[in-house]
């Protein structure tokens, strides 16, 4: 019915809805990946997070037309990484995580602080996550988690 | 390992890898989905709903289709699960619209047509106030003898606040099923057991046939305390006219508008002085309760019976009021009361210490409490009271008299000194909660923790695996707790109060020293412990005289912002805490607790600012209610003293509202220095600041 | 129904477009917004919709002696990271929304939209941006001011697709941009302030507080021959003519735009 494509979590889909339905309908309804959260509805809140094309999205506010021919990477397939792993650690060894509501989404930010080869200075770190809010934890054990990563280099160690 | 050294938190794994399910992850084979339709008036009658010719698969569920009550059982019962005729405030539910299809569902509801009788809403607290009618609840008690003391001077200050959201991330969210002769509501919930008996009103039910399972929940902060028990009430009763799932999930907006938040306040406080000492205080507080009394007299209760805060006046004359209003109903928020008035003493404090002269550290240190004083309502103050410790605590630990005495121009330092009680006040944990813990071994020697308390991201799971771990002397490995299902947990009463350490972890604790010696018993062993009233705690509620509280937390704090000249915008640079929580069960919660408390007191204090105009809440949306993000959080210090509660695990007390309570004082405080104002609302917006510079 | 289109190019958008009323989605930062609906539910869009994200056509950055033009579809976060373009614009878009919006929404659409809030416009204001605009049957250029004509309202055909932005290049002496808000990061401006100093003198515009941007050539006039303070600031007073809002009072932007003139008249002495 449609030729639109895009790839998920590395597989090819065909899109085989309207082209303004939401990404992350799409991901949570239609596909039952439920890693990526809606909090705000608004992109706001940076719960639903996806990586498209290896840069950070709010899916809330992305159309399908927008991913055509494009990459998309949810929270499932990026925690298989061995980056991940990294801040998976970093995150249990700083005790970052509350509700964990807003984690997923907060990970793929902190993923894309550390890919983009940047010092990770405070300031910087305070900037990249700007757009992931969380309730509970203040966020400073959040800024440790991270700091502790670029202190080992985002290696192990 | 000692008690308080840090472990991972059991639960976090799952999260970061979004395995965890939340009640809009799962999956229910044939659910139904539930919109709310909702009035479009604040106050009136319905006259007429024309629902146009159902659809097929399209359904509504509204009061008649509630088996027994049409009421909301939490205190009272005067809220009902959907209005009947008359409107009580802008988006009460009317009735649920489900069906298969979303789109379906909401064609359908806007082709519902409802005509209403509209009458004047009352909207405006102040006003609402002067109306007798419009009183709903009111409580006073004095002390000693305040209008024949003699004294210096006389000072009233008038103190307002206005609402604050929980915003959660997780939206409110119910599923309602139905199997065999069992009706099971999911949900995103703080309290099992208060869903529970809500349920019971209303299906006139027992719980062999009703059952109330919490998921994982995406925060609360008390917003889930009362208000899933309306929602369980509605999915409930669809799920059982359809005999089928139904879920009903909010929209965010529809979560911000209409469900409940920390309650709007005025507070009058005169302080009577004699030789530079408070001798006597009068407190008068009101609260703007909303359409429906909810909690709000619990709330008011908190509130006024710990206004003296960490201080000892010989005199007190003490009101406090509900009022009623058509705006959103009011209810339970992290310090459920005393965020409202210990904001206005302790602002008030300050301005005290700057009218005489004095530092306002050294001016609370002259009325602290000790040992053995006699609290407001005429109780003991039972456990050791370290104040003095704490405060100089926090004067090394932030430098204060170096930093406060070369403090530049535009720099501003606040303090602040409360006081949390845990648990119910009263004697509420045993007359209303009677709570009940059990503890099994399996067969496989794997302990099973029984309680009815939820995980919401404070950290209950890993405080309460640890404390029965630690008690029994295995790893926490060898300890499961599975979320509350009221079909395996007893009543351990709701995760309210900060109670869920110091009173659910203390009964845990004794039911693992039993378990202890019957480890090796083959089969199963269940001990089951009871909740029991230490003897120091009287209470008399018809005269609110007594123990309000069987132990106490402290908090002592130093604000330091920066006020842009400009703009008026305030930066926060830093926060220094200094705490008694008796022993922390693990730092690592306990710093979690103090900086999220930190930070969500500080969004109180500047910035969150939530204003109702005509009974609807103005500011619905994330873009227009602003919460702290990344770059507006200071540096937080934390420090704290070990003052072990007998009566609590391995000494611990209450952590979880404190941490929030005393922030917004200390931070308008600091404002107030930076910039040489004086203020009495909060949030103190860079509005606030450029009004008060005249 | 609402019909979707996906053109192939950007001819083919202009050709569709010609032919019906169509609303473009770029990034969807804003419309996805006004589009909300529950979950999982369609979008409420107000009409049919041509989608031009995808479009290459509308995504370039480049620069002649005089100007710098930049496409319609450059995304925010493409604009901040482009080191060819000056300092004071990027500075302004580099304080928009959050890093993952800045992905997302696109110059366009944050002119197109013509929210009073658009911290872009204030930028363009003072720069004396020109706005192009493409149809089937031929292309406009128009000055921002007269782009944008009310609030969310512009001089936009229809049948008309936002090409590029021209932003003249200017000898920056010196600027002044404060962005204020409800908090420090994400959020819709109360105020939003730039000031610029170039060979011709000072330009100021004030975003977020009347309808559309503020920007008086002959108060700049006054300032750069050297007026009476007073008589610049009442005059400026005279053309803020927003109310209290959700979010702010006409008394605070007031305030804070007469001290943030004051700061940048002292500044210039």
């Amino acid at each position: 019915m449609s030729d639109y494509q895009y790839i998920l979590n590395g597989e090819k889909r065909v899109i085989a809805c309207e082209l303004s339905r939401r990404l992350l309908d799409v991901i949570r309804i239609d596909e039952g990946l439920t890693g990526t959260k809606e909090g705000c509805q608004e992109g706001e809140c940076g719960a639903c997070l996806v990586f498209i094309d290896d840069q950070i999205f709010n899916s809330c506010l992305v159309p399908m037309s927008n991913v055509i021919d494009k990459s998309v990477v949810t929270i499932e397939s990026y925690a298989k990484t061995e980056e991940y792993q990294r801040i998976e650690r970093a995150f249990l060894d700083a005790g970052a995580v509350q509700c964990g509501y807003c984690t997923p989404g907060m990970v793929m930010a902190v993923a894309t602080l550390l890919r983009s080869g940047r010092t990770l200075d405070e300031e910087t770190v305070r900037m990249g996550l700007s757009g992931n809010l969380c309730r509970c934890t203040g966020y400073q054990t959040i800024f440790e988690a991270v700091s502790s990563l670029t202190e080992s280099g985002g290696q192990d160690g | 390992m000692k008690i308080t050294d840090a472990v991972h938190r059991v639960d976090s794994a799952g999260k970061l890898r979004g395995e965890t399910k939340y009640i809009e992850d799962m999956h229910f084979d044939n659910l139904l989905y539930a919109k709310t339709l909702r009035s479009k008036v604040a106050k009136g009658r319905i006259i007429r709903i024309e629902y146009p010719e159902l659809p097929k698969m399209i359904f509504i569920v509204s009061a008649e289709d509630i088996p027994v009550n049409n009421e909301v059982a939490m205190i009272e019962r005067e809220m009902p699960i959907f209005a009947n005729e008359q409107i009580c405030y802008l988006g009460e539910p009317i009735a649920l619209i489900v069906g298969e299809d979303k789109d379906a569902v909401l064609s359908y509801m806007s082709k519902i047509k409802i005509e209403y009788a509209e009458e004047e809403a009352e909207c405006d607290l102040l006003l609402a106030a002067k109306k007798p009618d419009q009183l709903i609840t009111e409580r006073a008690y004095e002390k000693g003898n305040l209008s024949e003391i003699e004294f210096d001077e006389k000072f009233t200050e008038t103190f307002e606040t206005t609402y604050q959201e929980q915003l959660y991330m997780e939206k409110q969210g119910v599923v309602g099923t139905v199997e065999e002769d069992v009706v099971t509501v999911y949900g995103s919930l703080q309290c099992p057991y208060y869903v529970l008996n809500a349920l019971k009103h209303a299906m006139g039910m027992d719980e062999k046939n009703l059952r109330v399972i919490q998921t994982p929940t995406g925060g609360a902060f008390g917003g889930k305390e009362e208000y899933p028990s309306l929602l369980a009430c509605q999915v409930a009763a669809a799920a059982y006219k359809l005999k089928r799932p139904v879920r009903l999930v909010f929209d965010r907006r529809e979560d911000i508008a209409f469900t409940t938040k920390r309650h709007p306040s005025k507070t009058v406080i005169t302080s009577y002085i004699k030789n530079k000492k408070v001798i006597g205080m009068d407190f008068d507080m009101m609260l703007d309760a909303g359409s429906y009394l909810g909690l709000s007299d619990v709330v008011m209760q908190r509130a006024i019976f710990t206004m003296t805060g960490a201080y000892q006046f010989e005199n007190l004359k003490i009101r406090g009021r509900t009022i009623r209003t058509n705006n959103v109903f009011t209810g339970a928020f992290r310090g459920f009361g005393a965020p409202q008035s210990m904001y206005g003493l302790e602002l008030h404090m300050s301005h005290l210490a700057k009218r005489l002269g004095e530092d306002p550290l050294s001016f609370r240190r002259k009325h602290y409490v000790r040992q053995g004083d006699l609290t407001a309502t005429n109780g003991r103050f039972n456990e050791e009271i370290y104040l003095d410790r704490l405060t100089d605590l926090l004067e090394n630990m932030s430098g204060y008299h170096e930093k406060v005495s070369k403090k530049s121009s535009l720099t501003g330092y606040g303090v602040s000194v409360v006081p949390h009680g845990g648990g119910f006040t009263g004697d509420g944990e045993a007359v209303h909660i009677k709570a009940v813990v059990k503890l099994k071994k399996e067969v496989d020697g794997m302990v099973t923790i029984l309680v009815s308390n939820v995980e919401m991201g404070q950290g209950a799971i890993t405080t309460l695996t640890k404390i029965v771990a630690t008690v029994l002397e295995i790893d926490m490995d060898g300890v499961q707790y599975q979320n509350p299902d009221t079909f395996f947990v007893p009543d351990s009463g709701p995760t309210v109060a900060s109670r869920t350490t110091m009173v659910v972890g203390a009964l845990l604790a004794k039911a693992a020293a039993k378990l202890k010696d019957r480890m090796n018993e083959p089969g199963e062993v269940m001990i089951t412990e009871h909740f029991k009233q230490p003897d120091y705690v009287k209470w008399n509620a018809e005269t609110n005289q007594g123990n309000a509280y069987m132990a106490y937390s402290w908090s002592v704090l130093l604000v330091r912002v920066e006020v842009d000249p400009i703009s008026y915008e305030v930066k926060c640079t830093d926060i220094w805490g200094a705490y008694d929580v008796g022993v922390p069960i693990d730092e690592k919660l306990l710093i979690g607790q103090i900086q999220g408390g930190m930070v969500q007191g500080l969004g109180y204090a500047i910035m969150e600012n939530m204003t109702s105009k005509d009974g609807g809440i103005e500011q619905i949306a994330f873009s227009s209610y602003p919460i702290p993000t990344t770059m507006d959080v200071p540096k937080m210090h934390a420090d704290w003293i070990l003052n072990p509660y007998s009566d609590g695990p391995f000494g611990a007390k209450s952590v979880g509202e404190l941490t929030l309570v005393g922030v917004a004082p200390a931070v308008a405080s600091a404002i107030e220095d930076a910039m040489n104002i004086v203020t009495f609302e909060i949030p103190v917006t860079p509005e606030v600041i450029e009004r008060s510079l005249e | 129904m609402v019909e979707h289109y996906r053109p192939k190019n950007l001819t083919e958008a202009l050709e569709w477009m010609a032919e019906r009323k169509l609303i473009p989605v770029a990034g969807g930062t804003d419309l996805m917004i006004r589009a909300r609906n529950w979950q999982g539910a369609s979008r409420a869009m107000k009409g049919d919709v041509v989608y031009i994200q995808h479009l290459e056509e509308l995504k370039f950055i480049t620069e002649t002696e005089t100007d710098y033009h930049i496409g319609a579809g450059v995304t925010q976060a493409q604009f901040y990271d482009c080191k060819l373009l000056p300092d004071y614009a990027r500075e302004v878009v580099g304080q928009m929304a959050t890093p993952a919006i800045r992905n997302a929404a696109t110059i366009g659409g944050n002119i197109v939209n013509a929210a009073s809030v658009a911290d872009l416009l204030p930028l363009l204001y003072a720069a004396d941006a020109q706005i192009v605009l493409k149809s089937r049957d031929g292309q406009r250029v128009l000055p921002i001011q007269s782009f944008e004509i009310g609030k969310y309202m512009t001089a936009r055909r229809e049948d008309e697709l936002m090409f590029e932005v021209i932003l003249p290049k200017l000898k920056i002496k010196k600027y002044l941009y404060k962005k204020m808000g409800q908090r420090r990061s994400s959020i819709l401006s109360k105020v939003s302030f730039l000031a610029i100093e170039v060979e011709g003198g000072t330009r100021i515009a004030i975003g977020a507080v009347n309808d559309t941007v503020v920007r008086s050539k002959e108060l700049e006039k006054r300032i750069n021959e050297g007026g009476g303070v007073k008589s610049v600031l009442d005059g400026y007073k005279a053309l803020l003519n927003g109310s209290d809002d959700k979010r702010s009072t006409k008394r605070y932007r007031e305030r804070v735009v007469i001290n943030l003139l004051m700061k940048w008249m002292e500044e210039k002495r």
